[in-house]
């Protein structure tokens, strides 16, 4: 609301203070409102899951943004970052777009300086991490849950970053509804296969999860995309579409 | 007083080009001590001659560290030297905090080069009088870097800078293509010896005058002094000195640096 009667006065050249009393000006105060920063997201998307296997680390995450009235499909929100780094972002788009730009400016001055050695996974997950927690720190967060994967050193790497900037590292993880609702199957899976979970069980593991979330979660999307990262590089694969049976919500 | 007109300040260029100011501060690092920075494949060794300025007084250290992965050695003002190893502290642990990962060392040098061009292009300014081997060891493996008053750098297999350092120099050069497959043990072995080349005829390396410091692989930066050195000398104990073919002795005859 703050936001609208600032657009409303500002647009038409009204400046409320210099056409009051100092009376009227302490009566109207509510009307002068404070600046404000994000209050709340705008254009949200749905849950990236995670899930380091043996020797390497999958990223999925469907595509495409919502708000309650619109939806924008077809929006990849898993990124290649370099041949070790790729992160997926759930979240407030816009905010996901403007990191999308900073890390890419970031990549390319640490290519610059650093005679063509890359930024590592961990590295990324760090800086990221401080980014977020400054910005909530000064009351502007960056409306994102972020995971950073990749190799590092020749091992899986998964780091998780949230809007307020606590971080973690771990080896399966779920922004969003699949927090809840996939990382059990994830869990499962490792545990299942002891810690050495091949890709394919990985695969069809984060596919279920992605099912599950599609199933319940309106503002999801069918298509999806998948990011690979082994030590031979990164490979998202994508989009792909989700296959659901909805002929059992009629009984 | 002057040697000549065109030395007031440093943004006084002389007719033949030059910038005697800045030339006066290569000449503070010839005046320091000698220090020796040499590598192989797996580590970074600095070596160091202490100098004590009476009798009474301890020698003064030689060999600065700067983070787990870097070190330096110095030859000219202490002075400047610590306040450039103060920026150097400073653009790890910033490094260390954002990233948590050491510098790398190709970019430390080169932002400390460009902190030190700047001083050089103001005439309410002087260049630091001060060299600095710079040794570390990041993903690229052990690196030696030199840096001058100058500001400028240079990325070396080996290098000796300071006084008399010009035997040193060409002690490594003579052996330059041993020191890449030498064993660590070897490294300093010729570290000492060409350090020794550096000191006049009646003094001997000691225990009290030598500095030593290794980085490399799954080694931090390590410094060695006093009794810490004693394996170390005792390694080259017994040697006839003037193993590297000392140059006819008295001024250096270095080249100046443009």
């Amino acid at each position: 609301m703050a936001l609208m009667r600032d657009a409303i006065f500002h647009s038409e050249g009204f400046d409320p203070s210099s056409q009051m009393s100092p009376c009227a000006e302490t009566r109207n105060q509510s009307l002068v409102a404070p600046r404000q920063r994000t209050q709340e997201p705008t254009y949200m998307s749905g849950s990236v899951i995670g899930l380091c296997y043996e020797n390497g680390v999958l990223l999925a995450a469907d595509m495409g943004a919502t708000t309650r009235f619109t939806r924008i499909p077809h929006q990849p929100r898993i990124l290649k970052i370099n041949e070790n780094t790729m992160i997926g972002v759930s979240g407030d788009f816009a905010d996901f777009q403007y990191l999308e730009k900073i890390i890419e400016a970031k990549m390319i001055d640490e290519e610059r300086k650093n005679e063509g050695f890359q930024m590592k996974p961990r590295s990324l997950y760090v800086y990221l991490s401080r980014l977020l927690y400054q910005r909530r720190n000064n009351f502007n967060p960056l409306w994102t849950n972020i995971i950073v994967t990749g190799m590092q050193d020749g091992k899986p790497f998964m780091g998780v970053v949230d809007m307020i900037g606590t971080a973690f590292e771990t080896n399966l993880y779920s922004t969003g509804f699949g927090n809840y609702l996939g990382m059990g199957v994830m869990r499962e899976a490792v545990e299942k296969h002891d810690g050495k979970l091949p890709l394919q069980a990985a695969v069809e593991a984060l596919q279920s999860v992605l099912r599950v979330l599609y199933y319940r979660n309106t503002a999801a999307f069918p298509d999806y995309q998948i990011g690979n990262c082994t030590a031979s590089g990164v490979k998202i694969e994508g989009p792909m579409r989700i296959d659901s049976e909805w002929e059992i919500a009629k009984h | 007083m002057y040697r000549n007109q065109y030395d007031n300040d440093v943004t006084v260029w002389s007719p033949q080009g030059r910038l005697h100011q800045v030339e006066y501060a290569m000449e503070a690092v010839k005046q320091g001590s000698a220090t020796i920075g040499l590598k192989n494949e797996d580590y970074a060794v600095l070596l160091a001659l202490k100098r004590a300025s009476s009798e009474l007084s301890a020698h003064q250290k030689k060999i600065i560290p700067i983070d787990l992965h870097v070190g330096v050695s110095l030859a000219g003002l202490t002075a400047d030297a610590r306040v450039l190893s103060k920026i150097m502290r400073n653009e790890c642990l910033n490094h260390r905090f954002a990233f948590d990962s050491p510098l790398r060392i190709a970019k430390l040098v080169s932002y400390m080069g460009n902190r030190m061009q700047s001083c050089t292009q103001g005439y309410d300014r002087r260049p630091y009088g001060v060299g600095l081997l710079i040794a570390g060891y990041d993903d690229s493996g052990p690196q030696i870097y030199q840096t001058c008053p100058s500001a400028n750098f240079y990325n070396c297999k080996a290098m000796a800078i300071g006084a008399r350092s010009q035997s040193a120099r060409t002690y490594l050069e003579n052996h330059l293509d041993e020191l890449k497959t030498a064993s660590l043990d070897d490294l300093l072995r010729h570290g000492l010896r060409g350090l020794r080349d550096c000191l006049p005829n009646d003094v001997e390396l000691s225990s009290k005058n030598v500095s030593i410091a290794i980085v490399g692989k799954d080694r931090n930066f390590t410094i060695y002094e006093d009794e810490g050195c004693e394996p170390f000398l005792a390694m080259i104990a017994g040697e006839d000195r003037g193993r590297g073919e000392r140059p006819p002795a008295a001024d250096d005859p270095e080249e100046m640096e443009r």
